[in-house]
């Protein structure tokens, strides 16, 4: 059963900080290979076709691009490629980082804590995990579900 | 000196709008104008809480008749060109102001010597809130993005609007309209007049002179919202268009987002720092928002 939530960071303790907050709140949770060349063979599983199949697909992925170096970080985002395409991705940095480290995925966070906030982690991702469930049982149109909620709410004919 | 008036709403409580005050307030004061921030938020003050101001002379001391006007209590934030007055803490039944207080205020306000006062005013829909909007220059209606803040956005907009007729109806000397205005906010015993079609349609039998041009009138009453806690760009443009395509068709009237400005984890530190966050953390997303809604403010 894929874990909600994948972490990528080069730095243990941090990392474990976070994984251990996550799971404190009822959140499964799973550390990634600490380098970001890796990373694509922990979500991805070869079958011995050369072919790629998900072994690992998290809800939401936590890049912790504060514990990588400015070529790690590139490294990552070539590798990256569009494999989060369908997940949720919160990146860790500080609030003076201009990298440039947007991925291709559904949504993206940032949290620029200094130092790193596990209680604002946590609730970041219950609140993605919840936009997906709303997500998955309701149409994808927000505009038609936000403006049906209202008229409803408010008696609107 | 002229005077600019900028009223901060919230009609839900706990949407940011005291935050969005202190922060705004402070954005303008940077930009070089001599602005007085007025915690008019009578039963929940907090706004000296963002300066860090403690122990003071408030709004108490002027209603007590213990100061003789807002000028002599105002309170210097240490932030330059900006002073305020702290909010009323200790009376009882205070947010129930008389409309005598709320006149003595009024006065008191235009006579403050400053570019621009901005009112935090209270959260919800009572009386005073509304006065004090329709007597600023500018109203900034604060909601979040969440379905229960728009619903009070639209029976805010809704209210205000009502109120509006009903000063135009007095104004025109029109007692018969006055009368079905007040029945027609009397949503629960007048069923009949449930919307703005209704009101108007009974309205035109009564006085259809005064009715067309009340509905001139209330079309030019264009509501300027501040989405607040905005966690991208995308949920902005689908509340936006909500609440406009609402505001549009069911009281006719256009309802724009003056500004949308983004969650920000950094507003807890600030807080912490009782210090505003436009000058804690200058590059936060949120200072850099805030201050383009002051540049908005302070040109449009």
């Amino acid at each position: 059963m894929a874990e909600d939530v994948c972490i990528f960071s080069a730095n243990a303790i941090r990392a474990k900080v976070i994984l251990h907050a996550l799971q404190q709140g009822g959140i499964s949770a799973v550390l990634s290979a600490n380098r970001p060349m890796n990373y694509r063979l922990s979500i991805y599983g070869s079958d011995g076709n050369d072919s790629f199949r998900p072994t690992i697909l998290p809800r939401v992925v936590i890049i912790d691009a504060y514990s990588y170096t400015h070529a790690e970080l590139k490294a990552f985002k070539q590798a990256a490629s569009d494999v989060f395409a369908n997940m949720h991705v919160i990146i860790l940095k500080t609030p003076y980082d201009n990298r440039d480290i947007d991925v291709q995925c559904a949504s993206i966070d940032l949290c620029d804590p200094i130092p790193i906030d596990p209680d604002l982690i946590v609730s970041k991702v219950k609140a993605l995990m919840d936009l997906r469930d709303t997500g998955q049982s309701q149409p994808p149109k927000e505009d038609d579900t936000l403006l049906d909620n209202l008229r409803g709410f408010l008696n609107l004919k | 000196m002229d005077k600019q008036v900028i009223a901060i709403v919230g009609p839900k409580g706990g949407v940011g709008k005291s935050t969005i005050s202190a922060n705004l307030a402070a954005a303008l004061a940077m930009l070089n104008k001599k602005v007085i921030a007025v915690d008019l938020d009578l039963g929940g003050a907090n706004l000296h809480t963002f300066f860090g101001i403690k122990d003071t002379v408030s709004l108490d001391d002027f209603i007590l008749k213990k100061a003789p006007s807002l000028s002599s209590i105002l309170i210097d934030t240490g932030i330059k060109n900006l002073k305020v007055v702290c909010g009323v803490s200790n009376i009882p039944g205070v947010s129930n102001m008389s409309e005598h207080q709320e006149m003595r205020l009024v006065r008191e306000v235009l006579r403050l010597n400053a570019e621009i006062v901005l009112l935090d005013l209270a959260a919800g829909s009572s009386n005073s809130v509304v006065d004090f909007l329709f007597f600023a220059n500018k109203g900034l209606l604060v909601t979040t993005p969440e379905v229960n803040s728009l619903i009070k956005i639209y029976s805010f907009i809704k209210t205000s609007m009502y109120k509006k007729l009903l000063f135009y109806f007095k104004a025109k000397g029109t007692s018969d309209l006055v009368k079905l205005i007040e029945d027609a906010m009397d949503f629960e015993n007048h069923p009949q007049i449930a919307n703005i079609d209704d009101l108007f349609s009974q309205a035109r039998a009564i006085n259809a002179g005064v009715t067309e041009s009340a509905r001139a009138f209330i079309a030019n009453y264009n509501p300027l919202l501040v989405l607040n806690r905005v966690h991208n760009p995308q949920e902005a443009t689908t509340v936006g268009n909500a609440i406009k395509g609402i505001a549009r068709k069911f009281l006719n009237i256009n309802c724009d987002v003056l500004m949308s400005i983004s969650e920000d984890s950094e507003i807890r530190k600030s807080l912490a720092h009782s210090t505003p966050l436009v000058t804690y953390n200058a590059a936060s997303a949120f200072s850099r928002e805030i201050k383009q809604l002051a540049l908005k403010l302070c040109t449009g």
